[in-house]
């Protein structure tokens, strides 16, 4: 039970006896506020002046107010405080009693009561300081006769932190026409020594003067009644120099409309002399580990002192604070797992969910009894400020919010927090608690050393202050000296869901980075040969990007941040068109939704380099994003996996082998990785190519020569891959020196046989697989080079941006057999092959005979990349023979004689061999 | 140039070469010369039968060559001049072989091998050579060999020859620059090893026309000596080298068992 409602039952009880002599009061204008005053005892900023605050109700000519007072409010200027615990209190009880000491007397209450035909003489009360009631900060109270008047001292919560002084449910026994009260500064002090009563009912002790003329004795002074106590200030200017015109506001209302309020505003003097005003601030920032590249709890300790004395000038209220920590140490992924956001209407309300909390706030403040403690969220993002930092405290009915916003340097993710316009609440410690563990919302540098935090501190008197705190970092949290240079030891591991030869499977790829180590920037994965990716099979992502689902051939997922617990985020992977030179590429695409925070799109693009000459797959990334949106992303783990159906299709030749790579740290460093890499089932793949060969009829000796085309197909499916061809050629067809003489030299193809000169160009070959959209196509050259070398039939295909090198050898025997071989042809499924060795002037074979009466066979041996063999020979067809000689040629073949007529014409035969 | 200060020039060149170089260079091949007239009966129409073999001591490749002389016996006469009554054109020889050629060209025939370096190996080519009349170049009777082989390779390749005059004791001679050919660029040229070949009517039929018909008929050749030497009728070749080296080589035909009976 409040004071005040004491008071209210007491006045009634005056009235229910009273009230056949006073009759109920009337009210024939409207009520309302004639004027309101506030002032100073100086303007001075920080300075300890006496607060002299009133107002009269408006009145009837007789001075009857238009309604009787039921509750008052005034809102003192923001920026002007008090100190309700320098004063000593008086009990509730003690007050009751009329029992409040002298000391506990703050100022002096001037009311004036309306009595029907009584001049309008003031009543002068003594204000005490009482121990709150209820949850207020303050109460203050005055009593007359048995009305006792409560005014109840408590902090707006509308973020401006004005004090308020209310009256509630005054008395209607003595209607009230006006009021004014004068709040000591320092209510110790001896200045007011003879205004301070003696006691609670009697007022200051009067001096008489010697007896006039009737007999009477004029009071010509007081007394003096000292506190008793040491003076301290109660009541403080604001700091603000800055404020223009500060207002206080009274709200009234009456018994005849409750709730309605009367308000008028009242303007003071701003503060002056701001530059007369001192802070000393500084702060201690204390990691819970020092141990390098870690989550850290960070304890964020501002001393701010506060100048109490009771003459000097206070130390100006903290206005802006921006902290700038230490040079890598940054925002930790880790936080954003299971992180909400605090909307502002939650923060104002205090209502911030437990989500949300990233650490503990401790303000104190002396003016309070109990500290003040609260959290520290994270706030909803803004378009403006995406980081946002909600500090609240609360004790005593007093909530402290402070609302900061983090920027993060967008190049080193140094994170700097701004607190501005922090409430004008004096306090000489705030204490921040970051959480540490995983989720702590900032990790430790990378490297070690001294770590600066420094603040830059600013007050409402315009005072600034810089002020810094150093810790160490080190290797292990316990001093451990670090190594010169940071360690880049990543872990690696790839491979095939599925072992068996010639599958499809999807194709899972991890990198892994410790703690402590360089991070990752770039990755570059060489496949073995063999192990394909059925480009043919998906819609590229063309240019500008925006990749469909189409596209997608996999997903990806980053761990992001130090510690035990990255952030995961999650994409997808699309095959794009040509990127850097490279036929192909790939667009990883990854929303980077952190928690509550949208940091864009994390794309990172790879180029797929296609070797020219086994056809393997190197997979090379750009760099990978160090930081993203100002959060170093210390990527810790890289998981990718390429699923989509069929895209992937293992090698149909069983060597143990390597999936290779190579890592590149942020620094620079790069090291080289390998995992085992094996398929197994190779011999149990069938292997079923096909040969055949053609020339014309008009192959000649001299002149245009002769042509030959060669096919070689093989049925799709699982079936081994061709490895390597060579066919040996009929009598019938031979080189021509001619056309060797003008083989090009090696040293003008280190890798482009196409700068040989035209003369060296002997066919084309067209190869068709369905791992590519494009055929493959390009000319063949009879390549040289030198010494013992055989001759070569060289030759780079090309379609779709795709280059192949088939380089084969032409031999001659000693007896004079004609053959070619393309061994070591990549481990890919080969739909058809096409060489073409035309007619023409620079015609690599020429015809020793009619091939229209016997073109012979080509003997031919095929070996499967699992090492089956298909031998046999075909044929060569003759087109353009003249009717019937291909006739006579058999008849004469029959009439000579297998002997004399080569053998008969046959299909391959095919014969395996393991 | 006379024919005769042309020999002059050729003998001392090679007697300069001989003196010149070195003595491994001199031994590095050695050369068997066959020729003779056949039939060798003097005055009598002939055909000359002309074969060199070039073997080195471990039996690689000789040098290539780049030219040979062959000189015959002082007082063999073509005069009769009916070997050749007809000319083939150089470029239908080049493009489309002997065959396109008039028969009444063809002064001869042979066979050569050839040794082409081709890579890792040495591919011994057999070729068969025609011998056919050029139209004059320079006032001088021009004669093309045509060496085509089709195993291992298919090759061919012409290279001319003059028939020069007579001087001291040779008389007649046919100098032939042999190109130089490499079965693969920057490798080791080709080498001539050893080659047969003749130069007359033998095997040879001629055509004419003669009241409206096309009648064969045998060519006449070269005329043997009316005399035959002391030893023999004297043949001598000279072997230019691409390696630098040159050899003169002599061999001399029995004189006709008849004759020295």
């Amino acid at each position: 039970v409040s004071i005040g409602r004491t008071a209210v039952l007491l006045a009634g009880l005056v009235i229910a006896s009273l009230a056949s002599l006073a009759g109920p009061a009337r009210a024939e204008g409207s009520f309302g506020v004639t004027s309101f005053s506030l002032s100073y005892g100086s303007t001075q900023a920080g300075a300890h002046a006496d607060l002299t605050t009133g107002f009269k109700l408006d009145t009837n000519p007789s001075g009857e107010p238009y309604g009787q007072l039921k509750d008052a409010q005034v809102d003192l200027p923001s920026g002007f405080v008090g100190n309700p615990l320098s004063v000593p209190r008086c009990t509730a009880s003690e007050f009751e009693l009329f029992a409040c000491q002298p000391a506990a007397q703050i100022g002096v209450l001037r009311i004036q009561f309306y009595v029907e035909n009584a001049p309008p003489e003031p009543v002068s009360l003594p204000v005490y300081n009482l121990t709150p009631i209820g949850n207020h900060l303050a109460t203050f109270a005055a009593s007359f006769l048995f009305v006792k008047i409560a005014m109840s001292v408590d902090m707006s919560q509308d973020g401006r932190y004005r004090i308020e002084v209310s009256l509630r449910d005054l008395t209607t026994l003595l209607p009230i026409a006006g009021s004014s009260i004068t709040i000591w500064a320092v209510p110790a002090s001896p200045t007011h020594d003879r205004e301070r009563s003696r006691t609670q009912t009697g007022g200051p002790q009067p001096i008489y003067g010697p007896p006039n003329e009737s007999g009477e004795r004029e009071v010509i002074g007081y007394e003096p009644t000292p506190a008793g106590v040491s003076a301290t200030p109660l009541l403080t200017n604001s700091t603000d120099c800055s404020s223009s015109s500060p207002t206080g506001t009274l709200s009234v209302d009456s018994w005849q409309a409750p709730g309605l309020y009367v308000s008028m505003t009242a303007t003071v003097p701003p503060p002056t002399g701001c530059t007369q005003l001192r802070i000393a601030p500084s702060i201690a920032v204390t990691p819970d580990t020092s141990q390098r590249d870690t989550p850290a709890g960070y304890d964020i300790n501002m001393s701010y002192p506060l100048d109490e004395a009771p003459y000097d000038l206070a130390t100006p209220a903290l206005r802006n604070a921006v902290f700038t920590l230490p040079s890598g140490t940054s925002f930790s992924p880790g936080m954003t797992i299971g992180l909400v956001a605090c909307s502002d209407g939650q923060f104002a309300a205090n209502e911030c969910p437990n989500a949300s909390k990233v650490g503990s706030a401790i303000v104190t403040s002396p003016l309070l009894p109990d500290q003040l403690t609260g959290t520290i969220n994270i706030g909803t993002p803004t378009p403006s400020a995406r980081y946002r930092v909600f500090v609240s405290a609360s004790a005593d009915n007093v909530a402290f919010h402070l609302s900061g916003v983090a920027h993060l340097d967008p190049l080193t993710g140094q994170v700097t927090v701004t607190f501005d316009e922090a409430p004008q609440l004096p306090f000489d410690a705030l204490h921040l608690q970051l959480f540490g563990g995983a989720g702590a919302a900032f990790a430790n540098p990378l490297a070690c050393g001294p770590a600066t935090t420094t603040a830059q501190l600013l007050s409402y008197g315009g005072q600034t202050a810089s002020t810094t705190s150093t810790f160490t970092v080190d290797a292990d949290g316990h001093g451990g000296t670090c190594s010169q240079i940071t360690p880049f030891s990543p872990g690696f591991s790839a491979g095939t869901i599925s072992p068996v030869a010639g599958a499809a499977s999807p194709l899972e790829l991890s990198v892994s980075r410790g703690d402590g180590q360089q991070n990752l920037s770039a990755l570059t994965v060489q496949l073995p040969p063999g192990l394909l990716a059925m480009l043919s099979q998906v819609p590229l992502c063309e240019e500008p990007l925006s990749c469909s689902q189409a596209s997608r051939i996999g997903s990806i997922t980053l761990g992001a941040g130090a510690g035990s617990e990255p952030l995961e985020l999650s994409g997808g992977v699309y095959l794009t068109g040509p990127y850097e030179g490279a036929p192909f590429g790939l667009s990883i695409v990854i929303p980077a939704i952190a928690g509550p925070f949208d940091l864009g799109t994390i794309t990172v693009r790879a180029q797929i380099v296609i070797d020219p000459g086994d056809l393997h797959l190197t997979i090379a990334s750009d760099p990978l994003p160090q930081i993203i949106a100002g959060i170093p992303i210390r990527l810790r783990t890289i998981d990718l996996s390429i699923d989509r159906t069929g895209f992937i299709v293992t090698p149909t030749s069983c060597p143990p082998r390597a999936i290779d790579g190579t890592l590149t740290s942020a620094q620079g460093t790069s090291v080289p990785v390998s995992t085992p890499f094996q398929i197994l089932g190779c011999p149990w793949l069938p292997f079923a190519p096909k040969l055949a060969a053609f020339t014309r009829a008009r192959a000649r000796r001299r002149g245009n020569g002769a042509s030959l085309t060669i096919q070689v197909s093989a049925p799709a499916g699982a079936f081994a891959d061709i490895a390597s061809v060579a066919v040996t050629l009929p009598d019938t067809l031979r080189p021509r020196l001619a056309t060797t003489q003008q083989a090009c030299l090696a040293r003008t193809l280190p890798s482009d046989p196409s700068s040989c000169p035209d003369a060296s160009r002997v066919g084309t070959a067209t190869v068709r697989t369905p791992a590519l959209t494009s055929k493959l196509a390009g000319s063949v050259y009879l390549v040289y080079r030198g010494g013992d070398a055989l001759p070569e039939l060289d030759m780079v295909l090309q379609g779709g941006g795709v280059a192949v090198r088939l380089d084969g050898t032409l031999g001659v025997s000693k007896k004079g057999a004609t053959s070619a071989a393309f061994r070591a042809l990549p481990d890919v499924p080969i739909s058809s092959f096409e060489l073409q060795l035309p007619e023409g002037g620079h015609s690599l074979l020429g015809a020793t005979a009619n091939v229209c009466a016997k073109a012979g066979d080509v003997r031919y041996t095929i070996v499967a990349q699992n090492g089956d063999r298909a031998r046999g020979a075909e044929r060569i067809a003759v087109t353009g023979c003249p009717k019937g000689a291909a006739t006579r040629a058999a008849a004469r073949r029959r009439s000579s004689g297998p002997s004399a007529g080569g053998p008969p014409p046959r299909r391959a035969i095919m014969r395996a061999r393991r | 140039m006379s024919a005769t200060s042309r020999l002059g020039t050729v003998v001392a060149l090679t007697a300069v070469m001989l003196v010149t170089l070195p003595a491994h260079a001199l031994a590095r091949q050695t050369i068997k010369l066959d020729a003779r007239f056949q039939p060798d009966r003097p005055g009598s129409d002939t055909t000359i039968v002309v074969g060199f073999r070039i073997s080195t001591p471990r039996g690689d490749l000789p040098s290539p060559l780049i030219g040979i002389d062959l000189l015959l016996p002082a007082g063999t006469f073509d005069v009769q001049n009916t070997l050749g009554s007809r000319t083939c054109d150089p470029r239908t020889l080049e493009e489309a072989g002997p065959s396109e050629c008039p028969a009444n060209a063809v002064m001869g025939h042979g066979s050569a091998v050839v040794g082409v370096p081709f890579g890792p190996q040495t591919l011994y080519e057999q070729t068969r050579l025609t011998l056919l009349m050029l139209p004059l170049t320079g006032g001088h009777t021009t004669v093309a060999f045509y060496a085509e082989g089709i195993a291992p390779l298919i090759t061919q390749l012409v290279f001319p020859g003059r028939l020069l005059g007579s001087s001291g004791r040779f008389g007649s001679r046919l100098e032939t620059t042999i190109p130089l050919v490499s079965g693969l660029p920057e490798a080791p040229d080709v080498a001539l090893v050893n080659l047969q070949a003749t130069i007359g009517p033998k095997g040879l039929t001629y055509y004419k026309h003669a009241h409206g018909k096309v009648i064969p008929y045998s060519p006449k050749g070269f005329i043997v000596p009316s005399r035959c030497p002391a030893g023999g009728f004297p043949f001598a070749m000279s072997f230019i080298f691409e390696d630098g080296v040159a050899e003169f080589v002599h061999t001399v035909a029995p004189c006709p068992r008849s004759r020295r009976g």
